[in-house]
């Protein structure tokens, strides 16, 4: 007796459930981040945000609703600590956001959700930054050499674990937005710097002005900076 | 840092039923990473890492330090040890003076001039399974705290997370073949 195999039938059906079974591993990753990050550091909370294809931040995981309205007030405003880590690729720390003047419309946004401490560090997939871990306590935290240098240990290892859920599921929207910023980091980080050259800004405000660009031109931020760096403009200048 | 490669094969076939090249050396550069942080962040001398094979015995996969290298080798050897109970209690085994242990006698007999004294071993789980624990060790006598405790559970979390992830992995390329490029409108058969 012959038995009939559809190729392409077998293969769409595996394909199928490795869809459903794949996207846990990502978000169960996240998850394990933030939490022993809280326990290995005994912090008020933790969360991480993402780079997606625009270069905006997005929202990935958070321990707690404090820390998810932190990074809303973030993603809300465009600014604040974890936002300037992602943009800067350094480690980022605010004793007391609300005697900080850096970012005053996040601090006004945030409106006294019980955050006062902050630290944010880069998160990087293959030497890439992608992202930002950050933590928070409910006082005034005087940062110390050593509690930023754990933490950006700690995010070698969410670098680390984020790299092996990238490998495991290749096919989810998040490993895609993964991909995509590994990819186009590099011609980001030097379309910001020449624009800080040409148009003697700093480095948040090149960032920026390249992402309105992508936005109000629809392209995607990678794609931009690449046009950026051959033409010397950026849309719509002549 | 040093990681047994071997060992490590023999525990994701136990845990996928087959290990591929490329998914073991991503996994292998990845644990390394976790594992070589795990000293300083949970802050102790060393760490190894015990790993079940496919006869569910302990084996060393990852040690930071030669105390936690003769620890794990000692363990893996006589199948004595925190390491090795704390796969039956499902439940941190912490020893503040293995010297003072009278359950692990044996294993102190071939440890004591190694600089292993404290010993806190955290079952690995993946899934509902202990598939191994992560051995912190300390070079004095240390009372380990509930703090100590958590923060070590919450680690070994990571490394079983990295563990499930490269399950995955392995899963996927081993389904590759078969899910990438299908010839449409072709029918294959079997026998």
């Amino acid at each position: 007796m012959t038995t009939e195999i559809d190729p392409a039938a077998l293969g769409a059906s595996l394909r199928r459930l490795q869809k459903q079974r794949e996207p846990a591993v990502l978000e169960q990753s996240l998850e394990q981040l933030v939490t022993a990050c809280v326990e290995l550091f005994g912090m008020g909370g933790s969360g991480v945000m993402l780079a997606d294809e625009g270069g905006d931040l997005r929202y990935a995981v958070a321990t707690d609703p404090t820390s998810q309205e932190l990074e809303d007030a973030q993603l809300d405003t465009g600014q604040g600590p974890c936002v300037d880590t992602y943009v800067n690729d350094e480690p980022v720390a605010s004793a007391d956001i609300y005697t900080d003047d850096r970012w005053p419309k996040f601090v006004e946004r945030l409106d006294q959700k019980g955050v006062r401490g902050v630290l944010g560090v880069p998160i990087r997939l293959a030497g890439v930054a992608v992202g930002s871990l950050d933590v928070f306590r409910d006082e005034r935290r005087d940062w110390s050499t050593s509690e930023r240098d754990a933490l950006t240990r700690y995010a070698e290892i969410g670098g680390a674990l984020l790299t092996a859920a990238v490998t495991a599921e290749q096919s989810s929207e998040l490993a895609t937005q993964l991909s995509y910023a590994i990819e186009h980091r590099a011609p980001i980080e030097r379309g910001v710097g020449y624009l800080m050259a040409r148009d003697r800004i700093g480095q948040n405000d090149a960032f920026n002005r390249l992402r309105t660009a992508a936005r109000s031109s629809r392209r995607k931020i990678g794609d931009v900076a690449r046009d950026l760096l051959c033409t010397g403009r950026l849309p719509g200048e002549r | 840092m040093a990681i047994d490669e071997q060992a490590l094969a023999r525990s994701l076939r136990e845990l996928t039923g087959s290990a591929t090249g490329g998914a073991m050396h991503t996994l292998s550069h990845q644990l390394g990473v976790v594992v070589g942080a795990a000293a300083e962040l949970l802050g102790v001398d060393c760490v190894g890492v015990l790993l079940l094979d496919e006869a569910d015995r302990v084996r060393t996969v990852a040690v930071t330090g030669p105390a936690a290298a003769a620890l794990e080798s000692a363990q893996e050897r006589l199948q004595i040890g925190p390491g090795v109970d704390v796969q039956g209690f499902r439940q941190v085994v912490s020893v503040p003076d293995l010297a003072e242990h009278p359950r692990y006698r044996a294993l102190w007999h071939e440890v004591a001039d190694s600089g292993v004294r404290g010993v806190m071993s955290v079952p690995v789980w993946v899934r509902q399974e202990v598939v191994g624990n992560l051995n912190a060790v300390t070079e004095q006598v240390h009372a380990w705290s509930d703090a100590e405790r958590r923060a070590g559970e919450a680690y070994a979390a990571l490394v079983g997370q990295l563990l499930i992830a490269a399950t995955h992995a392995v899963r996927r390329d081993s389904a590759a073949p078969e899910t990438v490029a299908p010839d449409p409108g072709a029918r294959g058969s079997a026998r």
